[in-house]
């Protein structure tokens, strides 16, 4: 694998959008140029080295010249400019379980016209159920002398956003909706947990290697070393009082509102009782008092008909404070 | 390496049994061509349609489209099959309309555009019709507006077999789970037989009317997601590489606006709480056990419970990240978060 001067990332949808051509193309008989074979175009950002490819669609490939139907493309193409007007035309895929031959550049040429240094990708279908991803990207390199294109494979990584990982992660575990509250968090716990446990396993591999470099089991990689030597320099990531305050002030805007909710909750218990309480009043007052004891005390019917009535009683001030401190509460966020 | 993918898979199977997961071998089947069932029979029984199935490239690219849009409202089509009482959604795609509040109504050019993106679909050997239509509901919710209503009943006339789908992509980002609803409406004049209480969903007061008008003249229909094998392999590997992302991210930024949104709905609803509840004061309360939760002010309680519950989830994780990357800080990890906290309280 060569390095790249560019930075390439890729998003699961786009991966996600090659396998369901190809299931589709599996399940229906599609006819393509070539069985087992689909083609399609990468789409996404590139600004300046950095290269993202955001989402893909499907290209018809004519047999037997493989012959790219760049009409559709193009008519293609402009429909996914008017929505998405920030997308440009970055490279091509297929599912090929081979690296490039001469097939593939004969199609890379043709998709030149589009883009002046497209990427092509490879997904390998048959590689699925293995260990790493079977997902390919090749850089177009000419060659100076003989003036000869060739497919170099360079590194590329897998990026979500946030909306992208909760979707990918829904479809995943196909989380039951409509869980309460409980389920909710532990499902939140569960996938930092699971998260947490993956960082775990790999800083394990790290230190297992630096031990058998160590002990002198390995022969010590420099290049390897400096990066494990780079990261661990990173603890602590932050540290500065301008960060602890900055947490701290987060930490107690929350702790804020929780307060506030709960005070919410309980004013509106409180209201629930004294509405009962009212109710039970009025019906066995009339038949001369079922709870005696409590005419007199400070729950008793009159007091309680100042509570919320016409007078502005306690109930009413905690309210009060109640909004008054929600409508505070919201300006610390801003 | 190998202990960390073994790692992955067994936290991948957990959840698969504890969610009750089958990755349906048959699942194949859901992308085969399908002929429309004959004599239209969901003509004949206003609810004849109760299931959705969803792949996943539909549903992630629904998500991602809703939450592009931002504040405003988008719109697309979704494509897919109807096989018995379920309808399947393959795949779906954007159209070029933007709206503001619940005027998601663009006909005219998101018809022609329709019609020129089902035609390349065509030579490009996608044989799935046009299904329905999804837009988003950022912030408030998954139901139907008056609009939505109307705009769902004639499409329910003229292009049947026809699904409406809403997304609100805010709620997604702050509950950690897609926050997707597909309806179905009723025809005009058809009056459901149970006016079943559909499940509480917290809506702003600006919107209350609205949803409380409308709310018995469609129905939803159960969602669930489908992926095929080779996607469930895919997903499986993925993980492996984006798990990082669960760490890296928090909703607690990049979801403020609608934190701080909800807190000045829930403010405003308190406001209506405060005069209500001095009536029912006044005139020995008529309300019963039914209403609690109709009230204005259960309303504003069960919205903070919901937001508060969310928004500690995601300083939960804050906390933890501190302690994991921050701990050699201060040298004792545990107690750096709630000493600080402790003393500006």
């Amino acid at each position: 694998m060569a390095d790249s001067s560019f930075d390439y990332a890729v998003h699961p949808l786009a991966i996600l959008n090659i396998s369901d051509q190809f299931t589709r193309m599996r399940v229906q008989n599609t006819v393509t140029a070539s069985p087992g074979l689909v083609f399609g175009a990468l789409l996404g950002i590139q600004s300046g080295r950095r290269v993202e490819i955001f989402t893909s669609f499907e290209v018809q490939v004519h047999a037997p010249q493989f012959t790219v139907d760049t009409e559709l493309l193009k008519t293609r193409l402009e429909q996914y400019k008017e929505v998405f007007p920030e997308y440009d035309f970055l490279g091509w895929y297929s599912t090929s379980v081979q690296s490039p031959t001469a097939r593939e550049v004969h199609l890379h040429k043709q998709f030149m016209g589009f883009n002046e240094l497209p990427v092509h990708a490879r997904l390998d279908p048959s590689l699925l159920g293995t260990k790493a991803l079977p997902f390919y990207l090749y850089e177009s390199a000419t060659d100076s002398t003989t003036g000869e294109l060739s497919l170099v494979e360079v590194p590329v990584k897998v990026e979500t956003s946030e909306p992208e990982r909760i979707a990918v992660e829904g479809v995943t575990k196909e989380v039951a909706a409509g869980a309460g509250a409980e389920g909710a968090l532990i499902q939140h716990l569960s996938s930092q947990s699971s998260a947490l446990a993956m960082l775990h396993t790999r800083i394990q591999a790290i230190l297992a290697y630096v031990k058998q470099v160590q002990a002198g089991a390995l022969p010590p990689d420099h290049d390897l070393l400096r990066q494990v030597a780079s990261i661990v320099h990173r603890l602590p990531t932050i540290s500065s009082p301008e960060f602890s305050e900055a947490l701290a002030k987060e930490h107690n805007d929350i702790l804020l509102a929780m307060y506030l909710a709960i005070m919410t909750k309980t004013t509106q218990a409180t209201n629930q009782m004294v509405n009962k309480h009212l109710q039970t009043q009025s019906t066995s007052g009339a038949a001369g008092g079922m709870l005696p004891g409590h005419h007199g005390g400070p729950f008793g019917g009159r007091g309680m008909r100042g509570f919320g009535g016409s007078s502005s009683g306690g109930g009413r001030n905690a309210r009060a404070s109640v909004m008054a401190a929600l409508h505070g509460g919201a300006t610390p966020w801003s | 390496m190998a202990s960390s993918s073994t790692d992955a898979s067994n936290a991948l199977k957990t959840w698969l049994l504890e969610n009750n997961v089958q990755t349906v071998e048959p699942t194949d089947e859901l992308y085969e061509r399908t002929p429309l069932p004959e004599g239209r029979p969901w003509t004949k029984d206003p609810r004849y349609f109760k299931k959705v199935k969803m792949s996943a490239i539909a549903l992630i690219k629904m998500v991602l489209h809703a939450r592009r849009g931002g504040h405003l409202e988008v719109m697309g089509l979704m494509q897919g099959k109807v096989m018995g009482d379920t309808m399947v959604v393959l795949d779906a795609f954007a159209l070029p309309v933007e709206g503001t509040e619940t005027r998601v109504n663009a006909q005219q050019e998101a018809f022609e555009f329709m019609v020129r993106y089902q035609q390349t679909s065509e030579s490009l050997a996608r044989v799935e019709n046009v299904v329905g239509w999804y837009h988003s509901h950022p912030g408030y919710g998954c139901w139907l507006s008056g609009i939505d209503v109307s705009t769902q009943m004639t499409n329910q006339q003229y292009q049947e077999p026809f699904l409406a789908v809403v997304v609100d992509p805010n709620r997604t980002i702050s509950a950690g789970r897609v926050e997707i609803g597909a309806f179905r409406t009723y025809p005009a004049g058809y009056t459901p037989p149970d006016a079943a209480k559909s499940e509480y969903q917290s809506i702003p007061l600006s919107k209350i009317e609205d949803f409380g008008v409308h709310a018995n003249q469609y129905y939803q229909l159960d969602v669930s997601l489908f992926k095929s094998r080779l996607d469930a392999q895919l997903l499986d590997l993925l993980w492996n590489k984006h798990w990082v992302n669960t760490l890296a991210q928090s909703p607690l930024t990049s979801n403020k606006d609608y934190f701080v949104g909800q807190m000045g709905d829930i403010a405003a609803k308190l406001d209506r709480a405060e005069s209500q509840v001095q009536q029912i004061g006044g005139s020995s309360g008529k309300k019963g056990d039914d209403d609690a939760d109709a009230s204005h002010l259960g309303k504003a309680a069960r919205d903070a419970t919901k937001l508060v519950s969310e928004t500690t989830h995601a300083l939960m994780s804050q906390v933890i990240k501190h302690v994991v990357f921050n701990a050699g800080a201060n040298g004792a990890a545990g107690g750096a978060v709630p000493a600080v906290a402790g003393q500006r309280l």
